[in-house]
């Protein structure tokens, strides 16, 4: 039974993944938990969280995450990327002159349409992960740097699913509007990164149940139809541990619900509980083999936790990371 | 405390509302919500339409059909199996998936001026781009839907669940704040006399006087085409304008009036917690009473209430046996109810301090995470039954 799900998903032989997935399924969780892995196996992590929806020093305990990256444990770092700063950053260096940003892009009659239209935000978005991925120990970045990198792995934790999959779109969306240009060029190396299956892949994140599913299997498919993308696999959050190996619920659960019915109270409330657990682990194998079947990537299940998010809870989830490695 | 406490409010949103807004930040289960709502007001024998515009399939997932498009299809509660959802006399249940592009495209077509000015529109190359993805776009085209379904007479009761948004007043503002810079841009961007992009004209009015030479670096750094076709795309919504604002005005007088209601979907759970209180608030701020409140995916309150929990399985009366493996199962097992119970007083301490935060008299009505999945018209019927209990 346990044969099928215990598949692996590489995560540490890529430099930048994406994690993506449907709103209220855990991605910062997530993205926290293989923070905390890779750097436990000694890798210069950086957290890179989109939109500015910061949530990892409610997370790690650290001071709030800002624009410039702040170490938040061991081996890894942090930043809330917002679109603004992005587009600012870029534009700056871009344009060589703050003035014209501002003119620009402070200026309500432009601004919307530069990122309605062409998807400027996204793509500065997109761009500043890239530059992460570039930043030489040294603080220097871009094509022609050298020297060891400042990150192993840049970990994005994206906004949920349109959202995400627009970030990955947008240097696609901006080379198609503009077709030559300075802009063409930024986003052809964006694009490029992105579809670099060596170092680049997006994780998707989902629950087990029907709905993030159904939505998990359907950002499959348009990342497959539209980008170049490589999908390295699915992480099924919060599947509830299993109470026993399954030969002893198998020879045991009749005895022990029995047991539970005839005292009554909180032994059968518990009882109970049991049953739940039994059927939402039958409920997760289910669309773990869907998820497998239809997209054929690999499925790893993550505990759900028996706490509130903590630390501790945390490692808990990087150590059984770890372990899927193995 | 049953699983739903009063529902006052509630009731009277399905039983005499022309319009039910469900809101809430992402991942509460908005979708689910409105959909068991607009069930739930069918059964009341009102003809009802659940709108969703959320990109994705979750509304045809959740009304266990393969597809819905931009137009309204009829969803058939009488094939729930125990027969006791067949809909009465008159009653009828629609749902809808909105989409932004086409319903953009459905404006276009229907409000303007020329069929040259619709051609032009629906032809230009970042019109197609800019329909689904400026900003206010989605939440402007939920208001001209609505208020399209609602004019049109069909429905006693349309049922909106609306985008996820961590601000309640993007929602509200959006399609005002679009069709203002839409308006706005048009007079900036365009030479009145020729109808066309001048970049001279555009810099002066863009940037100011005397700052063509900005607009110049701007211009080269961005591609004269791309400002071109953005131009004519703005150009082209000059007929519309003013059709755009009277509309978007009459569904805000709509929304405020009595004839709708708004429900707010919130979870338990920490982070939710904090962003529905801020929901909240905003809504009251900008003059908008929330009509009730749901709790969502709570868990179940762990019977027997109130006791003591002994703290091993064994005190509560277990008996061990020799058994490989048997003392560890239930060992494991009463381990977890214990932590499971621990999980639900957070439940019941977040739903307390929502409580308190609201006022008084504000219904409130808590769903558990149910056995199965809300994926089927069943499972949704049992939602339903929870949320208007009989």
């Amino acid at each position: 039974m346990q044969s099928q799900q215990q598949s692996t998903i590489p995560l540490l032989d890529r430099r930048v993944l994406f994690v993506v997935g449907k709103g209220g399924v855990g991605k910062s969780v997530v993205t926290a938990a293989i923070g905390l892995f890779a750097a436990s196996q000694g890798q210069r992590v950086c957290i890179a969280e989109m939109n500015g929806c910061e949530s990892m020093s409610a997370l790690l305990g650290c001071p709030p995450v800002g624009y410039s990256a702040t170490s938040v444990a061991d081996n890894m770092d942090a930043i809330s990327i917002t679109p603004e700063q992005a587009t600012e950053e870029y534009l700056v260096r871009a344009l060589r002159f703050r003035r014209l940003y501002e003119l620009v892009f402070r200026n309500r009659y432009i601004e919307p349409f530069m990122n309605g239209i062409l998807g400027l935000s996204d793509l500065t978005s997109a761009g500043k992960v890239m530059d992460l991925e570039w930043l030489r120990e040294d603080g220097s970045y871009g094509p022609e740097s050298t020297g060891p990198w400042r990150y192993d792995l840049v970990l994005v934790d994206c906004p949920s699913t349109g959202h995400g999959l627009a970030l990955l779109q947008a240097a696609q969306t901006m080379m198609e509007v503009t077709g030559a240009g300075p802009l063409y060029n930024n986003s052809s190396m964006i694009h490029e990164l992105l579809s670099d299956a060596e170092k680049t892949a997006v994780l998707l994140v989902t629950l087990a149940e029907e709905m993030p599913v159904a939505e998990t299997l359907e950002a499959v498919t348009t990342l497959r139809d539209n980008l170049s993308i490589s999908l390295a696999g699915v992480i099924m959050n919060a599947v509830p541990p299993k109470l026993a190996p399954a030969s002893d619920i198998a020879a045991w659960w009749p005895e022990v619900a029995e047991q539970g019915s005839s005292l009554g109270g909180h032994a059968e409330a518990a009882v109970a509980h049991g049953e739940e657990i039994l059927r939402r682990r039958l409920e997760a194998r289910r669309h773990s083999e869907r998820i497998q079947s239809q997209s054929r990537l690999p499925v790893i299940e993550l505990p759900l936790l028996d706490t509130e998010i903590s630390m501790d809870g945390l490692r808990a989830l990087a150590a059984h990371l770890e372990r899927c490695q193995a | 405390m049953s699983a739903s406490s009063h529902a006052d409010g509630l009731q009277d949103a399905l039983q005499k509302r022309k319009v039910i807004v469900v809101c809430g930040t992402g991942g509460v289960g908005k979708t689910t919500v409105s959909a068991a709502l607009a069930l739930a007001a069918a059964r009341r024998g009102r003809r009802v339409l659940v709108m969703t515009i959320d990109p994705a399939r979750r509304l045809a997932d959740a009304l266990g059909i393969d597809e819905l498009l931009n137009e309204a299809s009829p969803i058939d509660p009488s094939c729930i199996p125990g027969g006791s959802w067949d809909l009465p006399e008159g009653a009828a249940l629609h749902a809808m998936m909105l989409d932004a592009k086409s319903t953009w495209d459905g404006v276009v077509r229907r409000f303007a001026p020329s069929p040259e000015t619709r051609d032009r529109i629906l032809a230009n190359r970042y019109y197609q781009r800019a329909a689904g993805s400026l900003a206010g776009s989605q939440e402007y085209m939920a208001m001209e839907k609505l208020l399209e379904v609602v004019r049109s007479g069909h429905y006693d009761l349309v049922v909106l669940d609306t985008p996820p948004t961590r601000n309640a007043l993007a929602f509200l503002r959006a399609p005002e704040r679009m069709i203002s810079i839409l308006q706005d841009s048009i007079v900036r961007w365009i030479a009145p006399s020729s109808g066309r992009f001048s970049a001279a004209r555009a810099g002066a009015l863009l940037f100011g006087r005397g700052k063509q030479a900005m607009f110049s670096m701007f211009e080269r750094f961005i591609g004269s085409d791309v400002l071109a076709g953005i131009s004519e795309f703005i150009g082209s919504f000059a007929g519309l304008i003013d059709g755009m604002r009277s509309r978007a005005g009459e569904v805000m007088t709509l929304l405020r009036s009595e004839q709708s209601a708004f429900v707010l979907v919130a979870s338990p759970s920490g982070v939710a917690l904090s962003e529905t209180l801020y929901f909240h608030d905003q809504l009251l701020e900008h003059g908008i009473a929330v009509q009730a409140v749901i709790v969502n995916r709570t868990r179940k309150e762990l019977e027997p209430a109130g006791s003591s929990v002994p703290e091993t399985a064994w005190e509560a009366g277990f008996k061990p046996s020799e058994g490989h493996g048997h003392d560890a199962l239930i060992d494991s097992l009463w381990d977890r109810y214990l932590a499971e119970r621990k999980l639900a007083h957070l439940d019941d301490r977040s739903i307390a301090e929502l409580r308190n935060h609201c006022r008084q008299d504000l219904p409130f009505t808590r769903i558990p995470h149910l056995q199965g999945e809300v994926h089927d018209l069943e499972a949704l019927a049992q939602v339903a039954k929870l949320l208007t209990p009989s």
